[in-house]
């Protein structure tokens, strides 16, 4: 995804093209925050919920 | 007292570990020996074929001159150096007040909900890929100005800098000793004098560190900058022009199908590790521990 | 620096009226006519005090009195409220979450744990010396004279004479007027401490709180505090709290025993040691338990 927006963008003529290459880092963006938010869920869970471990947020 | 002592099975001494032990211990710790060589490997690779493709272009022309068409020997990247050099500092100038007061909030004020979630939306923006930064500096800067310029490139790398400082200062600001802000309390001092006396003077050096590091990896930062500065073959300064910077050239030109330029886009990237060795060591170098006597 | 090797009585005599003078000019100090001598006799009256960690309570129904100008102690096992109840005295557990407290703390003749009071003014008036000296990472020089530049002192003519006033009252000045402008961690511990004493002074107090000053230190910079607190009680109302019984008969003019959050007996220190009247006391004193 990363590189076809980086080839793309400059090259992006028509507003279709620009929107298109601004969604796919949209879905970038999407699936960060997700892998973020899994992360999380996962530190908490395995901390037990308290917020003095080593890690934890 | 009538109990008897049983006999010792074997004396008490000290013998050598046996075959077996001492050929495992050794395996093992050839093993961890591998493991770092094999960490340092990437780093060694990296350095030496940069040092050695790029120190042949490496030149006086290549800092003071402009970049020439393709077939001209004698190019140079001073406006990419240059370049680079003032977006950096433009980002420095935007993310550095707003991180280092964050921070600083987070580490004084930040145990209630607020500051939980000043937290974990710095967190998630250092997550977020450069490439979709640079997009955001595109939709944030660059359309509403309705060009590509250096300011755009400055903001993005502002954004890229920015939760790395936040996340750091509130750390060393932690760091500071709590027997130091009980002491200026006692004395009879409102907490925000406790904070500008004390506990920032303290924490000074460690935020400059982290301040210089921030620095060093946005120097770096490639894709961000491809559409936000664009990148230019002319001396420009002007911020609401595209700019050249190191990254962008060493991307244009790696790509190119000239030798020359390939060529040039090695030197570069030496440049650039230069620049951000020399600055890392800088940093380390000034705010080392000198033990007292 | 410009200090003087105070040789010359005439200059002496001058930088002594110049003194006076910008006494006045410190604000929410007293006026002098008031320290020297008579009155302003600032003693400390504890009444019904009870305070709270959440549901702990680590103080029961505390009522004492502490006389002006003297050294009272505090003893009693760890853990049995002594350093909590100095700490009310300057609304340092302001600094802990889910602190309550009931009762009065009279300093002065004020409730201290009111609402109204102004407590950064408070703590200017009643300092306090911790435990672990910590000196601020900065200059012995402006060590002292943080509390001075907090109270807006500027001139620095006056800023450098209170500074090696309040550095002689701490017995400490001969040992480092060479060297004001050496940062402070490079002193001894119990220089830190004496530091941390001439910081406290500098700012004028009225009372003077001491958690375990000396227990950090070693026994011949310990007996140079305890000789600095018997010098200064002579102007200042001094409470030290201390788990060293020996330490205790030595420097206070009455003692207070304490034990889980109450107040077994309090005493003149002469009587609390030799007879005392509570059966408690009497098994403290005599190491049966703590």
């Amino acid at each position: 995804m990363a590189s076809v927006i980086a080839n793309e963008f400059t090259e992006a003529t028509s507003k279709l093209h620009l929107s298109a290459l601004i969604e796919i880092a949209l879905v970038l963006l999407a699936v960060t925050m997700l892998v973020n938010a899994v992360a999380r869920v996962l530190v908490i869970w395995s901390t037990g919920g308290r917020r003095d471990v080593a890690g934890a947020a | 007292m009538s109990r008897e002592r049983p006999e010792s099975p074997a004396p008490l001494g000290v013998r050598r570990p046996s075959i077996r032990r001492r050929a495992w211990n050794g395996m093992l710790t050839l093993l961890c020996y591998t493991a770092a060589l094999l960490v340092i490997l990437p780093l060694a690779l990296i350095l030496w074929h940069v040092v050695r493709l790029g120190l042949p272009a490496l030149s006086p022309a290549f800092f003071l001159n402009l970049p020439k068409p393709v077939g001209e020997s004698g190019g140079g990247m001073v406006n990419a150096i240059v370049g680079t050099g003032l977006m950096v500092m433009m980002g420095t100038l935007l993310s550095v007040p707003i991180g280092v007061g964050a921070g600083l909030y987070l580490a004084e004020h930040g145990n209630g909900r607020f500051g939980t979630l000043v937290r974990t939306t710095a967190d998630v923006l250092a997550g977020v890929p450069s490439i979709v930064i640079g997009v955001a500096a595109y939709g944030l800067v660059v359309i509403p100005m309705g060009r590509f310029s250096g300011l755009a490139g400055g903001v993005a790398l502002a954004l890229i800098m920015l939760p790395t400082i936040v996340r750091s200062t509130e750390e060393v600001v932690r760091l500071v000793p709590r027997s130091y802000r009980e002491a200026a309390l006692a004395l009879g001092a409102p907490r925000w004098r406790v904070i500008q006396e004390v506990v920032l003077p303290a924490a000074a050096p460690a935020v400059a560190t982290v301040v210089l590091l921030a620095l060093a990896r946005a120097a770096g930062e490639t894709a961000p900058l491809l559409f936000t500065a664009l990148g230019s073959r002319f001396w420009s300064v002007a911020i609401d022009r595209p700019m050249a910077s190191l990254p962008v050239y060493i991307y244009d030109y790696a790509r190119a199908p000239y030798d020359d330029w390939n060529r040039q886009a090695w030197t570069a990237a030496l440049v650039l590790l230069m620049l951000v060795t020399v600055v890392s060591a800088l940093v380390r170098f000034t705010t080392r521990r000198i033990p007292r006597p | 620096m410009g200090h003087t090797r105070g040789g010359d009585r005439a200059y002496e005599r001058e930088r002594l009226d110049r003194g006076a003078s910008s006494e006045r000019s410190i604000p929410g100090a007293p006026p002098p006519e008031s320290r020297s001598g008579a009155t302003r006799q600032i003693g400390i009256a504890v009444r019904e005090l009870d305070l709270f960690y959440g549901s702990l309570q680590a103080l029961k129904h505390i009522t004492l009195e502490v006389p002006a100008r003297s050294v009272t102690a505090i003893i009693g096992p760890s853990g049995c409220g002594k350093s909590t109840l100095l700490r009310t005295f300057n609304r340092m557990n302001d600094l802990i979450a889910g602190v309550r407290t009931s009762g009065q703390v009279l300093i002065g003749g004020r409730d201290v744990l009111g609402r109204d009071i102004d407590v950064v003014e408070l703590r200017r008036r009643v300092g306090m010396v911790f435990q672990r000296p910590n000196p601020f990472p900065k200059t012995i020089f402006a060590n002292v004279a943080f509390g001075l530049r907090l109270l807006g002192l500027r001139n620095r003519v006056d800023v450098e004479f209170r500074v090696e006033q309040a550095l002689r009252k701490a017995a400490l000045w001969d040992e480092v007027k060479d060297r004001l402008d050496r940062s402070a961690l490079q002193l001894s511990g119990g220089q830190q401490q004496r530091l941390c004493i001439a910081r406290c002074l500098a700012v004028e107090p009225e009372v003077m709180l001491m958690d375990e000053p000396a227990s950090a230190l070693d026994p011949s910079a310990t007996s140079r505090i305890e000789e600095l607190v018997l010098e200064l009680k002579r102007a200042y109302t001094i409470v030290v709290v201390t788990h060293n019984m020996q330490q205790a008969a030595r420097i206070s003019d009455r003692t207070a025993f304490m034990l889980n959050g109450e107040l077994i007996e309090m005493d003149e220190t002469a009587h609390i040691f030799t007879s005392p009247k509570q059966k408690l006391t009497e098994d403290y004193i005599t190491g049966r338990f703590g």
